[in-house]
């Protein structure tokens, strides 16, 4: 129609971290005229703040993922293929990506999320789907979404997703080991005279590097792991590179580790999830 | 494309959106209406106008048309009674005239023209004409000629012109 040019759309784009992440595009003609990101502590933030803007607009499409582990792709559209791997058919839901590879997720799930917010989601896509979506270069590459809670694996191959994978963190705090070592740090801190400032900062930031080495160290962790579970199962070719899809701020360090202990080749890129979520939905609503 | 879940129709507008839309459509519809109302009017009004000014030019026509009959018909009334006083006169001319003609003589004919009299006649002699006759010929016209012949029994035929000045014509 051609008034609906003329009319405003809001794109909102919500998923939980270890916060509620939220991001309001409002759009018009295409062309983003205001956008609004915010984290909240709480649900109910998100539910007032998403009720605030429904009033405003008719035009608003809501858009999450779902980031639980009950959910995969699988290299075919074909039933059989799900069969195979003992997938139960009549409990999930499938979409077919361009009649070559699916994703699918539990029904449970799905109805989970319908039920946890109080408004309509319009559009809920698999973790995968961003990655999928943004991944350029799909031979024997590795593109890793992370996120604080959990990192999300996609392996391609012959521009195919052929391996997917949801790592959540045990425990994405320091480890004990780690505590102990924090708590040395602090106790250095205290017997260090409070006069010497620049020492302590030198300190913190050796924290830090700390807590920052423990989310990178499970990222590498789980990334063998993956990767073994890759070559064993998937392929025999070698991976090219591994693409990292930072959500986090994570830093080089995770590159300089990726060399070190997998050696192969990486690349950290920002990635703005939720605008990729808003930027699935714009797609989906055209 | 990738979503497990497709989107409810959204409407286009709020409800309050929609009244007032509404209400501006109504607004607009009235609007246009009076003004395709008004300019209907004008239309018709200036075609009846045009027609007035037409039936004006034309009644304007007529007007020119029935004054010139008005005037023939008044140049035709005065002629007519013209010729009717004419004849009155002419009527009134020729009794006085045979009121004239004594007993013993017998008119054969006369002519009359506007300013003479022609007269043919008998008389049993020339003096029963010129005593009983002549006089108020004369009387009356200006000139006046008698022509006499005899007749075989010995009467006269005549023949009497009498002129008249044009002016004095029919008074």
């Amino acid at each position: 129609m051609l008034i609906e040019k003329f009319i405003k759309k809001v794109f909102v784009s919500f998923y939980k971290d270890e916060n509620y992440k939220f991001l309001c595009e409002i759009k018009k003609q295409n062309k983003t005229i205001k956008e609004i990101k915010k984290e909240f502590e709480n649900k109910n933030e998100l539910i007032n703040e998403i009720n605030e803007i429904k009033e405003d607009y008719t035009q608003i499409f809501i858009s999450t993922i779902i980031t639980s582990i009950n959910q995969g792709i699988i290299p075919s559209c074909n039933k059989h293929e799900y069969k195979k791997r003992e997938i139960d058919i009549e409990n999930i839901k499938i979409v077919c990506i361009k009649n070559k590879y699916s994703f699918y997720v539990a029904l449970y799930e799905l109805l989970a999320i319908q039920k946890e917010y109080p408004f309509d989601i319009d559009f809920i896509y698999s973790i995968f789907a961003p990655i999928d979506n943004f991944a350029k270069k799909r031979d024997n590459y590795f593109y890793v979404l992370i996120l604080k809670e959990r990192i999300a694996i996609v392996g391609y191959k012959n521009e195919i997703p052929i391996f997917a994978d949801i790592i959540e963190f045990e425990n994405n705090e320091t480890t004990e080991d780690e505590e102990d070592l924090l708590e040395d740090i602090d106790l250095d801190i205290e017997e260090i005279s409070e006069d010497i400032e620049e020492e302590a900062e030198i300190i913190d930031t050796q924290k830090d590097d700390l807590k920052f080495t423990s989310i990178e160290n499970e990222i590498i962790k789980s990334l063998k792991n993956s990767i073994k579970e890759y070559y064993e199962n998937y392929t025999n070719d070698f991976l090219e590179k591994i693409i990292f899809l930072d959500t986090i701020s994570i830093g080089n360090n995770l590159k300089k580790l990726t060399e070190d202990e997998l050696l192969l080749e990486s690349e950290i890129i920002d990635f703005d999830l939720l605008k990729e979520i808003n930027l699935l939905s714009e797609r989906e609503n055209v | 494309m990738y979503s497990f879940t497709k989107p409810k129709p959204k409407p286009l507008f709020k409800e309050d959106t929609k009244l007032w839309l509404i209400f501006y459509f109504i607004s607009i519809l009235l609007f246009v209406g009076f003004s395709v109302f008004l300019l209907l009017k004008a239309y018709f009004y200036n075609k009846d106008t045009q027609q007035i000014n037409k039936e004006t030019i034309y009644l304007k026509q007529k007007i020119l048309k029935l004054n010139t009959q008005k005037e023939l018909i008044f140049l035709q009334k005065t002629l007519y009674e013209n010729i009717q006083i004419k004849n009155s006169v002419i009527k009134t001319s020729i009794k006085n005239l045979l009121d004239l003609i004594p007993d013993p003589i017998t008119l054969d004919k006369f002519l009359l023209s506007q300013n003479k009299l022609i007269i043919y006649g008998i008389t049993p002699t020339k003096d029963v004409y010129n005593m009983l006759m002549l006089p108020p010929l004369e009387s009356i016209f200006e000139k006046t000629q008698t022509y006499f012949y005899q007749l075989p029994n010995g009467w006269y035929k005549f023949k009497s012109i009498n002129t008249i000045k044009a002016d004095n014509a029919y008074n």
